[in-house]
C-alpha cells in the first residue's frame, strides 16, 4: 500500500527534487569553475563543489524525511492567504517609503529630490509616509479596525525611529535616500 | 618580564591610563567610563527587538575612531566600548526573547524555547531575573578562565587544530545543530543544506558571481544582516500578527502577556540552578576557545545538555522545552561563558567565534599597533611584549564589565521589561520597521530590505512546516568559513580528497557529526513511537 502523502513527504519530495536540480544542472551551469579545477599541475576545489555537497544533502535530507515522515505540520491555504495579504500591504508601504518624497518634492517645489534627499524636511517624507503606512496596516491586520490613535502611535513611533539614527549620526541614510 | 608582570602591566594599563574626569579628587579612567558606557548601550540595544549587539558594534567602531584615532593609546578605550557593547547586548537579547519570542541573535533563539513559556504564563519577571543571573555567572566563569588559562590554551589550539581539524570541526558543529534543535533530524538537516546554498550565492573564488543566473541584484549575494534577521525575527512576527488576527477572530480579543505568575527568585531557586549553569559555563568556555564555532554551538549544547540533567534531576517547574527555568539557565549561561574564552582565539589566532568577536577584529586592525596572532602571548627573554600587555588590559575592561553587569545589569535589563505592558498587535509592526530601518542604514540600498522580507517568508514557512531556524542560520553563517577552511586543506594535502580523514581528529569529529545525527534520530523516533 502506498505511504499517505503527509505535507512532511511532499516537504521531503520537494527538497530532493531541489537538490537534484541543483546538483545536476544549476550548480555546474551557473559556477565558473567545475568541482575540482587543474592549474599548473595542482589541484584546487572550484566553485560548483560546495553547493553540489550542499545540494547533495538536502536530497538526501529530503528522501530521509519522505521515508520517515515526520511530526504532522499543518500549512494551509489560508497561511498562504495570509501571508500574500501582508506582502501586498508592506508593498504599498515600501512604494509609499520609496516615492512619497520624490512625489511631494515634485507637486511643492517641482525641483527634482535627489539635490534635496539629505535636507529637512524633505529627507524624512518618504521614511514617515511608508514607517507610518506599515504599522497602522499591520495593526488593522489584527484587529480588523482602523483606529485614529493607533496611525497617531504609529506616526510616533516613526519620527521617533527617524531621529534615532539621523540626528546622532551624520553618515547613516534613511530609507529610501540612499537609494534615489 | 615574566608573565606575571605582563598581567600586572596590563591591569594597571587600565586604572593608570588617561582619566576622564575626577570625582572627589578620584580620577576616573577613561577606558572604565568606556566600559561602563557600551555596557549601558548594550543592554538598551540588545533589549531593543530587531536590533543586535554587532549592529551597535557595527555604527559604533568608526564613530570611536574618528573620536580616538588610530593610535596605539585608542586601542583600550575603544575595545572596552565594544566589549561593553557585547556583554551588555548579551544580556539585553534575552529581553525580547523571552517577552516576545523574537530572538535578535541565534543564540537568543534558545532562550526563547523556555523564557517565552514562562513568560505567557506570567513569569516574565522571574525568566528575565534567571537570565541574568545565569549569564553573568557564566560570563564570570569564562572571564577567570581567560585570565589564567588564555596563553596556554592559545598554545594548544594552535598546536592541534590545523586546516582538516577544523573542517572537520565545523561539519561536527553543522550536524550537532541540525540533529539536537527541532523535531525532526531530516528537517533539521534540510535547514542546514538551504541556509549553506543560500550563503553560496554570489561567492566563491572565480570573478562570476555564481548560482546568480547573471541577474545583476543578485551579485553581492545575500547579506547576513538580511538573511539572518529575515529568518528570526520577521518570520516569527509574521506568525505571531497571524496568531493573532486567528485569535482575535475566534475569541474577539488578544492575549496580551502579563506578569501576573510568580516573578521572585529566591537564593533556594539559585542554588537549584547552580549545577545547570556550572555545566554551561563549562561547556560555553570550552567551546569559546576553539576557533570559529562561537556562542550558538555553545547554548545549543548547553542547551542539550541541561536537558538531560534536567531528566535526572526533580524540575523546578513545568518540562523542558515549555517552560523550564532550567532551560533559560543552561543557555544562557552557555552562550554568555563563551564571551570570555571566545578572546582566546580571537587573539592568539585572529580567527572570530562569533559576530561581536568580527568587530574585535576589525578594531585592532582599524587601529593598528596590535596585531592578533601567535606572538601575542609570547614572553619576550627581555624586555615588555607591549601586544601581551594589552591584551591582559582587554581582559581586565571584561572582568571591569563584569562587575558592572553583577551590580547595574539586573536592574537595567527588567527596566526593560516594560515593553511587556505595549500591547504586541502595535509592538510587533513596529519591531518589523526598526528590523527594516536597522537593515537599510547598514547596507543603504533597498533591496535589502526585500531580500530581508524574503527570507522573512521562508522563516513564516519554517515554522509553519515545523522545521526549525537555527540550522539554517547556523549554516549561513558558517557555509562561507567552512567552504575557505576546505579549500585551503585540499590544497595544503596536495590535493587530497580524504582530507578529511587525514588526521585521528580530523576522523574523530567526522566520527562524531555522524553519530550525533544517528543517534538523535533514533531518539525522535523512539519519543515519536
Amino acid at each position: 500500500m502506498m505511504p499517505k502523502l503527509t505535507q512532511d513527504r511532499t516537504l521531503g519530495l520537494v527538497a530532493i527534487a531541489l537538490g537534484l536540480f541543483i546538483a545536476l544542472y544549476w550548480a555546474g551551469a551557473d559556477s565558473e569553475t567545475g568541482l575540482v579545477e587543474k592549474t599548473r599541475g595542482r589541484y584546487s576545489i572550484g566553485d560548483a563543489l560546495a553547493p553540489t555537497v550542499a545540494a547533495v544533502f538536502l536530497s538526501l535530507s529530503g528522501l530521509w524525511l519522505a521515508v520517515s515522515g515526520g511530526p504532522q505540520t499543518t500549512l494551509s491555504l489560508r497561511n498562504a492567504g495570509f501571508i500574500m495579504g501582508v506582502l501586498m500591504l508592506l508593498f504599498v508601504s515600501l512604494g509609499l517609503m520609496r516615492w512619497g518624497g520624490p512625489w511631494l518634492v515634485e507637486a511643492i517645489t517641482a525641483a527634482d529630490y535627489r539635490p534635496l534627499r539629505d535636507t529637512v524636511p524633505w529627507k524624512y517624507v518618504g521614511f514617515v509616509l511608508g514607517g507610518t503606512a506599515m504599522i497602522a496596516a499591520l495593526t488593522f491586520v489584527v484587529e480588523r479596525q482602523l483606529r485614529w490613535s493607533r496611525v497617531l502611535i504609529a506616526l510616533g513611533v516613526t519620527l521617533f525611529l527617524a531621529a534615532f539614527y539621523d540626528l546622532p549620526f551624520e553618515d547613516l541614510l534613511l530609507p529610501p535616500n540612499g537609494d534615489v | 618580564m615574566d608573565m606575571l608582570d605582563h598581567v600586572w602591566l596590563g591591569v594597571l594599563a587600565v586604572f593608570q591610563g588617561p582619566a576622564l574626569f575626577t570625582i572627589a579628587g578620584v580620577p576616573i579612567p577613561l577606558t572604565l567610563a568606556m566600559v561602563a558606557a557600551g555596557f549601558l548601550t548594550g543592554v538598551l540595544v540588545g533589549a531593543t527587538p530587531g536590533l543586535a549587539g554587532p549592529m551597535a558594534m557595527a555604527v559604533a567602531l568608526p564613530i570611536l575612531i574618528s573620536v580616538f584615532g588610530f593610535e596605539i593609546a585608542a586601542l583600550l578605550p575603544v575595545m572596552g566600548f565594544l566589549i561593553g557593547i557585547m556583554k551588555g547586548a548579551t544580556i539585553g537579547g534575552a529581553v525580547p526573547a523571552i517577552l516576545f519570542n523574537t530572538p535578535g541573535t541565534p543564540d537568543a533563539v534558545l532562550t526563547t524555547f523556555d523564557g517565552h513559556p514562562m513568560a505567557t504564563a506570567g513569569q516574565s519577571g522571574k525568566a528575565l531575573k534567571i537570565a541574568h543571573f545565569s549569564s553573568v555567572s557564566g560570563d564570570t566563569v569564562s572571564d577567570i578562565i581567560l585570565f589564567i588559562c588564555a596563553p596556554f590554551l592559545a598554545v594548544l589550539v594552535e598546536r592541534y587544530l590545523d586546516l582538516p581539524e577544523k573542517t572537520a570541526l565545523i561539519l561536527l558543529s553543522l550536524a550537532f545543530i541540525a540533529a539536537v534543535v527541532g523535531t525532526s533530524v531530516a528537517k533539521g538537516l534540510i535547514a542546514m543544506a538551504l541556509g549553506m546554498l543560500a550563503a553560496f550565492v554570489a561567492t566563491g573564488e572565480d570573478f562570476y558571481p555564481r548560482l546568480t543566473g547573471g541577474i545583476p541584484w543578485l551579485a553581492q549575494g545575500f547579506s547576513i544582516t538580511s538573511a539572518i534577521l529575515g529568518v528570526l525575527i520577521v518570520g516569527e512576527i509574521f506568525k505571531s500578527l497571524e496568531d493573532m488576527m486567528r485569535e482575535r477572530a475566534a475569541t474577539g480579543t488578544i492575549r496580551q502577556t502579563v506578569a501576573s505568575g510568580d516573578n521572585a527568585l529566591t537564593w533556594r531557586e539559585r542554588r537549584r540552578l547552580l549545577p545547570f549553569i556550572a555545566n554551561s559555563a563549562a561547556l560555553g568556555t570550552m567551546i569559546g576557545a576553539l576557533p570559529g564555532i562561537g556562542s550558538t554551538l555553545a547554548a545549543t549544547l548547553g542547551y542539550a545538555s541541561g536537558k538531560k540533567m534536567h531528566e535526572r534531576r526533580t524540575p523546578m517547574g513545568p518540562d523542558w522545552g515549555k517552560g523550564a527555568p532550567e532551560g533559560v539557565a543552561a543557555t544562557e549561561a552557555a552562550n554568555s561563558a563563551v564571551s570570555g574564552a571566545n578572546l582566546i582565539p580571537v587573539l592568539s589566532l585572529g580567527i572570530p567565534g562569533n559576530a561581536s568577536a568580527v568587530f574585535l577584529i576589525l578594531a585592532t586592525e582599524s587601529i593598528g599597533g596590535f596585531n592578533p596572532g601567535p606572538g601575542v602571548f609570547r614572553v619576550p627573554s627581555v624586555g615588555v611584549n607591549t601586544e601581551m600587555v594589552l591584551a591582559f588590559g582587554i581582559f581586565t575592561t571584561m572582568v571591569c564589565a563584569n562587575v558592572i553587569n553583577w551590580v547595574f545589569g539586573g536592574r537595567i535589563m527588567r527596566a526593560m521589561g516594560m515593553m511587556i505592558r505595549v500591547p504586541k498587535q502595535i509592538l510587533l509592526p513596529s519591531v518589523l520597521l526598526v528590523t527594516l530601518t536597522a537593515i537599510y542604514v547598514q547596507e543603504t540600498s533597498l533591496a535589502a530590505i526585500w531580500f530581508t522580507l524574503g527570507f522573512g517568508v521562508l522563516g513564516y514557512l519554517f515554522r509553519r512546516l515545523g522545521v526549525s531556524v537555527l540550522p539554517f542560520v547556523i549554516a549561513f553563517i558558517l557555509a562561507g568559513n567552512l567552504e575557505d577552511t576546505a579549500r585551503q586543506a585540499f590544497s595544503a594535502t596536495g590535493g587530497d580528497p580524504w582530507f578529511l580523514f587525514s588526521s585521528p581528529l580530523a576522523v574523530v569529529f567526522i566520527v562524531g557529526a555522524v553519530a550525533v545525527t544517528v543517534v538523535f534520530s533514533r531518539r525522535q523516533v523512539g519519543e515519536g513511537a
